[in-house]
């Protein structure tokens, strides 16, 4: 049994699965490590070097939907990743290259189910992330905290730089933070929630359209929650005006139909 | 009447159209000089206890209307408090919203004051000042005004993503029952006219890049479920009419929900969410399934107890099984319980593996609807009951219904389950 120590980053297992699968090294013979790095390479930026490129023994080809799922799956928070990546890598090499398409196989099932997940975490932070603005040294700067399930600050980076490229903003999180200042994206390491900046003066006027909104007549609870989870609710200032609503909504209904019977048809 | 009262009264008037959709239209950033972007697939920042997504900042400019529609919170004749914004007042809660993340852009619609162009005049005021004084990158949905002249029309489809003009009711009978002010015809003469200036513009940016663009992520529409006692069948042709004759991307069916000051001639009871649900799923079919309007409407209403595809292989068990394994794509959009990416992903699982019903599992694909309907590559029992006369009872058992999630949400305002 080979013990491997790689940091957590695609790169770094892509450099090791490069060399253990030109030696031929089976992925039961592999105990993958992920080395206590410094935090830096969590939102390091990654070159673009592809598997193929070897200096010594025969060129490997990986189908590039492979590099693909495995940039994503790179930033799942379960470490068991970086195995299934490599059966997959040596089985794609080995057996058949056409494996990701047996969706039903498996591995390829949890891989993806991994893709998914981090896809969709990526996804829920574009919408669940919540801007503050502060002030500092006479200029406004937006700042959001916010608690993702997988690393995929530096995956949806992009998609803020472009919406909000004429903010200066930040965005904490425990595992990396990134700051934009108009020109460029900068990632340094995570911070406390304590940190974050408590309350913006625009909260008030969203919870007022928030539970204006909402439609008391087709009350779907477990809809909300499937879609918003309650984990994030500490990061939502509306969510704070959900308990009253529900508890009103029976009565205003009736009220409104209640009125109505009473008038003179 | 200071902005957050206005917020409330005009945020409350517009939540009955279901529309929400931010997607469709990408706008980039490249310059970075302006504020929001939109990426082309939809962003929901948040959901109210109703289930429903919060993507725009959905607002009325204003709820006075000199209409008298019926089913409509807003008409004149509706005992409720009427607020007005001012263009500033729209234009500085959507950037103020939109910087914080809150809403991927603005929904504005309006109750109709003097006259429809007027009307319009005043949406477009908004949409260009976000446009053009503050370089607003992101999702405008603007509402097009039936009977608003053409050239407002061409400029609200310059400054907005999507327009949609209402046809609230599926035919003129409803309408002249409930809204007498509106007429089919005006309001399909705005739906032909956006497509015709949709095409147009398609036409003219294949031969100039530059040619602007015209409400890129195309129109859409709303009609309103459950208050007249109109047949799904009918709201069903009216929907598929649309489509094909003015390219919608969306209707949307809108289940009539109690309002506050209702008119005594509508029903006083819960919204038919199950039958919204049942007329999103047969338009579903409609779209993405390869299913013919006369398929969906073999029957003048849609079966409350199995949904559209399963009610329409009961109906047609000859069609039945399907050999997963074999069958084309056309066959097996067909099959109940199995999704059009489903579909897509056995055709790709089985030219290198053959699926058994395990398999089927795997894909979380409805199993309990699906097996009846197919044979796989081991052997599956339940293809046997495909000619039992109880097959719909034994898939859905009866009493089982009120376990639906919308039989629950219909419970949950009566509070009883």
């Amino acid at each position: 049994v080979r013990e491997i120590f790689i940091s957590s980053t695609f790169v770094s297992w892509q450099c090791a699965a490069r060399e253990l699968l030109h030696g031929g090294v089976s992925p039961a013979e592999i105990i993958w490590h992920e080395r206590p790095a410094a935090q830096a390479s969590l939102f390091t930026r990654e070159s673009d070097r592809p598997i193929t490129r070897s200096p010594d023994g025969p060129i490997l080809r990986v189908p590039k939907r492979f590099i693909e799922i495995a940039r994503r799956v790179a930033r799942h928070r379960d470490s068991r990743k970086w195995a299934l990546l490599y059966s997959i890598l040596w089985r794609i090499v080995r057996q058949n290259r056409n494996l990701l398409a047996i969706r039903v196989d498996d591995e390829v099932s949890r891989l993806l189910r991994m893709h998914w997940e981090v896809g969709t975490d990526a996804h829920r932070m574009k919408a669940l992330l919540r801007f503050q603005r502060v002030r500092e040294d006479n200029e406004e700067i937006y700042v959001a905290w916010y608690k993702p399930d997988h690393y995929v600050v530096p995956l949806v980076a992009p998609h803020f730089t472009d919406k909000f490229a004429s903010m200066r903003w930040a965005i904490f999180t425990p595992d990396c933070c990134a700051h934009w200042d108009g020109k460029a994206i900068r990632f340094s390491a995570g911070v406390d929630r304590r940190l974050a900046p408590q309350g913006d003066e625009l909260e008030d006027l969203w919870r007022t359209f928030y539970r204006a909104t909402f439609n008391p007549a087709r009350l779907s609870l477990k809809t909300m929650r499937s879609q918003m989870p309650v984990r994030f609710w500490e990061n939502l200032p509306e969510t704070d005006t959900i308990a009253d609503a529900v508890r009103e909504a029976p009565e205003t209904v009736e009220g409104f139909i209640g009125r109505s019977r009473k008038q003179p048809s | 009447v200071d902005l957050t009262s206005k917020l409330r009264i005009l945020a409350d008037a517009a939540k009955y159209d279901a529309s929400c959709a931010s997607s469709g239209a990408k706008r980039s950033n490249s310059s970075g000089k302006k504020l929001g972007s939109n990426s082309g697939c939809g962003v929901c920042h948040s959901y109210t206890p109703d289930g429903r997504c919060i993507s725009l900042l959905k607002i009325l400019l204003t709820n006075y209307c000199i209409y008298d529609c019926a089913f409509c919170v807003n008409r004149i004749s509706s005992d409720i408090p009427r607020a007005r914004f001012t263009t500033d007042e729209i234009v500085g809660l959507t950037l103020d919203f939109y910087r914080r993340n809150y809403v991927e852009g603005l929904f504005l619609s309006s109750g109709i004051l003097q006259s429809p162009d007027y009307t319009m005049e005043q949406l477009i005021a908004v949409a260009r000042a976000l446009r053009s004084e503050h370089s607003f990158g992101a999702y405008i949905h603007l509402k097009a005004i039936p009977g608003a002249s053409p050239l407002l029309l061409e400029e609200a489809g310059r400054w907005a993503d999507r327009l949609s003009a209402n046809i609230e009711l599926p035919t003129q009978s409803d309408l002249d029952q409930l809204a007498p002010e509106k007429k089919v015809p005006l309001i399909e003469g705005t739906m032909h006219q956006i497509r015709a200036k949709a095409d147009e513009s398609r036409a003219e940016r294949k031969k100039h890049r530059r040619a602007p663009r015209f409400a890129p992520a195309g129109q859409s529409t709303q009609l309103i479920v459950g208050a007249t006692p109109t047949t799904d069948s009918v709201i069903l042709r009216t929907a598929d009419r649309l489509y094909s004759n003015y390219s919608l991307k969306r209707v949307y069916y809108s289940a009539f929900s109690p309002i506050p000051s209702p008119d005594s001639r509508l029903p006083l009871s819960a919204p038919p969410l199950l039958r919204e649900h049942r007329l999103y799923q047969a338009d579903w079919l409609l779209r993405f399934y390869d299913f013919s309007i006369e398929e969906v409407t073999e029957t003048s209403d849609l079966d409350a107890d199995h949904d559209p595809k399963l009610a329409w292989a009961l109906r047609h068990r000859e069609f039945f099984p399907i050999d997963v394994n074999r069958a084309s794509r056309e066959a097996l959009l067909r099959v109940p319980g199995l999704g059009y990416r489903n579909v897509d992903r056995i055709l790709g699982i089985r030219r290198y593996h053959r699926l058994t019903l395990a398999d089927l599992g795997k894909l979380r694909a409805a199993l309990t609807r699906l097996k009846p309907f197919v044979v796989t590559a081991d052997f599956n029992p339940d293809a046997l009951a495909l000619d039992r006369l109880d097959l719909g009872d034994r898939i859905v058992p009866p009493m089982q219904l009120g376990l639906f999630d919308a039989g629950a949400v219909l419970s949950a305002n009566t509070g009883e389950l």
